[in-house]
């Protein structure tokens, strides 16, 4: 392994975990910003699963500079770390957002008497039965 | 695990592990700050599941800069897991108190629920 590897390797993982962490310091502005519950889950949702993609991706290429069997599997489980974050945290969202959906929460609009979410959402909102 | 004691690069990682996780630290209390004040219960669920979630993440930076991650990848699993179904378990918790008295008692004011039972009203 030449130096440039290692020189390689750190470069990656720099840019990675920098990207990951502009990506959180977007969710956290937009948890704390957001008018609404569902632009608050939308800005989370997103940005929290992209961003510990990007900082995981980040450790597990940094952990591969001395790619013996124990490294690699070290890295191999990091990456199945970020695969189970990238299956479970749009799911954990979808299900906060509906159950938010179901109890009635109000999407955020402009005006006082706004008719045009109910308008549109009014068809979905019949089902509000609970199926356990 | 053998960590890698000598890296032939010029950059010192672990430091760079310790900022990033000071960063996320200190973005984490502004998400913190919408677990407490947050107006309603599920605004103060999805801020606790980005919470946990940055928190695995932190576990493994911890790994990182102390060269055990091969012991500390398998608290952060364990963690996101819990994360998840937390979530799942707390989603399903207040869909079942499906009223908008329930609504009411969370906090928010008006539903769309009533906007609905009204429309309703009016047509029949």
């Amino acid at each position: 392994m030449n130096s440039y590897y290692h020189l390689a390797l750190d470069i990656v993982t720099i840019a990675s975990m920098s990207l990951g962490v502009v990506f959180f310091v977007g969710t956290a502005v937009g948890i704390v910003r957001f008018p609404d519950f569902f632009t608050r889950m939308h800005a989370a949702s997103k940005g929290d699963t992209l961003s510990g993609l990007l900082l995981l991706f980040g450790v597990a290429v940094w952990q591969l500079h001395e790619p013996n069997l124990m490294n690699v599997l070290v890295s191999v489980k990091v990456i199945f770390i970020s695969v189970f974050i990238l299956a479970t945290s749009p799911t954990a969202g979808h299900a906060l957002t509906e159950a938010a959906f179901a109890t009635g929460a109000q999407p955020w609009g402009k005006g006082p008497n706004d008719e045009a979410p109910t308008e549109v959402l009014g068809e979905v909102n019949n089902d509000t039965e609970v199926s356990p | 695990m053998t960590a890698p004691d000598v890296i032939a690069s010029p950059i010192h990682m672990e430091s760079f592990f310790r900022y990033v996780g000071i960063a996320l630290f200190a973005l984490m209390g502004l998400v913190f700050f919408r677990a407490i004040k947050g107006p309603t219960i599920i605004d103060r669920m999805i801020a606790v599941n980005v919470l946990g979630t940055k928190a695995a993440v932190i576990l493994i930076l911890i790994g990182c800069i102390f060269h055990r991650l091969d012991m500390y990848v398998d608290l952060a699993l364990t963690y996101a897991l819990l994360n998840f179904l937390a979530s799942i378990a707390a989603a399903r918790l207040v869909r079942r108190r499906r009223t908008t008295d329930a609504w009411h008692a969370y906090g928010m004011g008006k539903t769309n629920l009533d906007d609905q039972a009204r429309h309703s009203e009016v047509t029949q």
